[in-house]
């Protein structure tokens, strides 16, 4: 997924799903960061 | 005839998509572990001598003095920082006037980390809370200094909602207390308007230990 502002991009997302469906990762490159954000949730 | 094969083709592919959607694993609502989400930050403090400091949180540093006086900062906003006691300083981030938010940071005995005790105030008067750990890097003194980050644990909890879009899409709804925010997507390589309110408004993510959200 790719998040754009006024047609430039503010950040890009990877999201994968666990084999068993209980856990999903997103993972959030912004331009200019060196590390990713590493969101994890759990299914309610 | 061309006319039915049309019809029976679009309900055939209404039927599919209402199948994937049905199907599709990413539905349902989700919650942030915050106890292995990483959100890394870093920001910049460097003395300019006296109590003068620039401050560097997201690209565009600002230079003001540690008095506690509200300051011309980034995007219209004031910020201001009041050493409360030579281990602690309160980082206060205004527009308009009104608190936006607050930092209380807390250097560790040996200097080594500063903890912030980050405080976001939304307009339905709701707090976002988050405290971060941060390691000293490079040189410097006191606050002065490049701080990485080594932990952040969001307090506020946070959802996140996903659901089927226009048949074989999907919307992801932040749906918290400091956003609502809902980002559609087809697999389609084509751009879709995001809906709601993002809780960072007209100001950049990080600016002022300005946080960035899950869904910014």
């Amino acid at each position: 997924m790719t998040d754009k502002a006024g047609g430039k991009v503010i950040d890009t997302r990877e999201i994968t799903l666990s084999p068993d469906g209980k856990t999903f990762t997103m993972t959030v490159h912004s331009p200019g960061r060196n590390q990713p954000d590493v969101l994890v949730f759990n299914r309610q | 005839m061309l006319k039915r094969v049309l019809k029976l083709l679009v309900v055939a592919g209404t039927a599919v998509g209402m199948a994937w959607a049905a199907e599709n694993p990413f539905i349902g609502e989700w919650k942030l572990d915050p106890s292995i989400t990483r959100m890394p930050d870093e920001m910049k403090i460097e003395s300019k001598g006296g109590n003068t400091y620039s401050f560097n949180f997201a690209g565009t540093p600002e230079t003001i003095v540690t008095d506690g006086a509200d300051q011309p900062g980034i995007v219209g906003t004031t910020l201001s920082v009041k050493p409360e006691a030579p281990d602690t300083w309160i980082v206060e981030r205004r527009k308009d006037g009104k608190l936006l938010l607050r930092g209380t940071w807390k250097l560790s005995k040996d200097g080594a980390t500063l903890t912030d005790f980050y405080r976001e105030f939304e307009p339905g008067g709701s707090t976002f809370s988050m405290d971060y750990v941060y390691r000293r890097s490079g040189g410097g003194s006191g606050f002065a200094a490049d701080w990485k980050s080594i932990r952040e644990t969001m307090n506020s909890p946070y959802v996140l909602q996903v659901k089927a879009y226009q048949g074989d899409g999907l919307s992801f709804i932040a749906a918290n207390p400091a956003e609502h925010q809902t980002k559609n997507v087809k697999f389609d390589g084509k751009d879709y308007p995001n809906e709601g309110r993002a809780r960072t408004r007209a100001l950049p993510p990080r600016s002022g230990g300005w946080t960035s959200t899950p869904w910014r």
